[in-house]
């Protein structure tokens, strides 16, 4: 359960409280139920470790593991227009007249009535931890869109909660292009083998590397005549490795082999055992990452009113 | 105006001065308004606005804008973009700052403590100009970042909400907007006026995380958090343009 890209958020101390007694009586009454006939989509709270298990939080130390069950009908536009244009070729036969705007507009809720019990339903999970401590949210996502559907829910099952995206108090073009120029890295960060430069004017040129030194003279041309870096390849502590955008979105995650090896060296006996044990690393090699982000970025916890 | 979305009309003012004004139809207008922007006086008006009404709102404003256009043209818009190597002053702060260029390999600028500019950058390179307006677009976003990330801070506690996002853009005629997400958006060119100028559109836009109109108890919310408020207001009135031509001259901007 690794987590590939991370889209995070800050909560204040009052945020983290709300989180503490009650949590799982209140995540049950807003638990996934599968769609109904006649529904589009179906959010609800399932279980961390799985299909069978009841428990909906899992939390390690100052750590609270949720996961957000979706299901959502697979209806594509394709398929309804189709028979909507059936429907109305049959109707205009009939009638001998061309069809109006608010009889097409029955007819298309007609067949979207017919259509979706018969549509397939996709499933989903989306795990999300949050740092009860340091006010961290952390969602296995680079959308911040399905972050924003996670809140939501969360905001529904537990009546408020206080969550924003980072703002960060400095410009993360400036200092990762600065990192590209040769000034010098937060301690434990390296530099990783890929990066998007951008001229910063809205509608300029965009450059993408991929498994390239960053050290070389084609990135320097690039960085001479003033492209700035939206996203750039990072090695954290030798733990990890990810691609930080300049939204300070997290994407490409990887647990480097020096993680990986602790894994292997503790006792397993369950796939509960095996969540927890992942989860646990997980946190703590992202607990340093963080902290770091935020001092270099100025990433501040919003404050309790 | 009922056919075409953008068009120009020609304003014959009352001191014989002819007038070219972009009239633009948007269907979420209520009214008619006239703006006078870095690229000429524009008026917006509701979708179906007869052309005879149009006309009637230029000709009973044609004062008003003759006297807009004469303070902008007072404040040197269109002034001469700067030429890279040769000596030049930017407007920083509200300060006239000397600017001196040097040789670095990659694109930096820094403000000394003695007030001077240097904007380092590989002058013989054949697209040095563009590379100096990028160079300066992204010094200015990167100081100004900081500083609205700590002006944040000191009003966030006497507003008692947070804002979620800041975005910084070069903007045509606005100053700052607050979107309904609590989104807020600044024009770079604040970073060319007085501190004072930032400081206050930073804490209008906050006040609107309280009130989101401009009603009476929004300018009280207003003042409570920036006492000062009417005199850096009518300040950016009076020089606005200036500072947003500067920052256009500099940058190169296409103004949103």
């Amino acid at each position: 359960m690794f987590f590939k890209n991370l889209t995070l958020f800050r909560f204040p101390k009052s945020a983290a409280e709300a989180l503490g007694d009650g949590l799982d009586k209140r995540l049950k009454k807003h638990q996934l139920k599968p769609c109904g006939p006649l529904e589009m989509q179906a959010r609800g709270w399932v279980s961390p470790f799985g299909r069978s298990e009841t428990e909906l939080s899992h939390q390690v130390g100052h750590y609270l593991l949720l996961t957000l069950g979706l299901e959502d009908k697979l209806l594509p536009p394709a398929v309804v227009n189709e028979a909507l244009a059936d429907k109305l070729e049959a109707l205009k036969e009939e009638r001998g007249k061309p069809i109006g705007g608010r009889e097409r507009k029955r007819l298309k809720d007609e067949v979207l009535t017919d259509l979706m019990p018969r549509a397939f339903s996709r499933p989903g999970r989306l795990n999300g931890y949050f740092d009860l401590k340091r006010g961290w949210a952390v969602f296995d996502t680079s959308s911040a869109k399905a972050a924003e559907q996670f809140l939501t829910v969360l905001r529904e099952t537990l009546g408020s909660f206080v969550a924003i995206p980072l703002d960060p108090g400095e410009s993360p073009r400036s200092l990762m292009t600065g990192w590209l120029t040769g000034a010098k890295l937060p301690e434990g960060f390296e530099l990783g083998n890929e990066c998007e430069l951008k001229d910063p004017a809205d509608t300029g040129a965009v450059v993408r590397a991929k498994k390239l030194d960053l050290d070389t003279a084609e990135i320097r041309e690039h960085l001479k005549s003033g492209k700035q870096a939206s996203m750039l390849g990072v090695v954290a502590e030798q733990r990890s490795s990810f691609v930080l955008g300049e939204d300070l979105t997290v994407r490409k995650l990887k647990f480097l082999d020096i993680v990986t090896e602790e894994l292997e060296n503790t006792e397993r006996d369950s796939a509960r055992a095996e969540l927890d044990a992942r989860f646990a690393l997980m946190t703590l090699t992202l607990d340093s990452t963080l902290h770091r982000l935020e001092d270099v970025f100025r990433l501040t916890r919003p404050r309790d009113r | 105006m009922q056919n075409r979305k953008n068009s120009f009309l020609k304003l014959e003012t009352p001191a014989g001065r002819t007038i070219k004004v972009l009239t633009h139809t948007h269907p979420r207008a209520r009214r008619m308004s006239l703006t006078v922007g870095l690229s000429g006086p524009k008026l917006s008006a509701p979708r179906g606005t007869h052309p005879a009404q149009v006309k009637a709102f230029l000709k009973e404003n044609a004062d008003w804008l003759e006297r807009q256009l004469r303070t902008l043209e007072k404040q040197g818009r269109k002034l001469a973009p700067p030429i890279p190597g040769v000596r030049d002053s930017m407007l920083w702060r509200g300060e006239p700052t000397p600017v001196r260029w040097d040789y670095g390999v990659f694109p930096s600028i820094r403000v000394d403590d003695a007030g001077v500019m240097t904007i380092a950058l590989d002058l013989e390179h054949p697209e040095v100009k563009l590379i100096a307006q990028r160079a300066v677009r992204a010094f200015v976003v990167s100081q100004m970042k900081r500083e609205v990330a700590r002006l944040a801070r000191i009003f966030e506690p006497m507003v008692g909400k947070s804002i979620v996002a800041t975005r910084l853009l070069p903007l045509r005629s606005l100053w700052g907007s607050l979107s309904i997400h609590g989104r807020m958006t600044l024009d770079l060119a604040l970073m060319l006026a007085p501190p004072a100028a930032l400081e206050y559109v930073v804490a209008h836009e906050m006040s609107h995380l309280w009130i989101r109109n401009h009603g009476r108890r929004f300018w009280q919310r207003v003042e409570a958090i920036y006492p000062d408020y009417l005199e850096t207001r009518a300040w950016l009135s009076r020089q606005g343009y200036g500072v947003k031509a500067e920052l256009a001259r500099w940058i190169g901007a296409e103004l949103v």
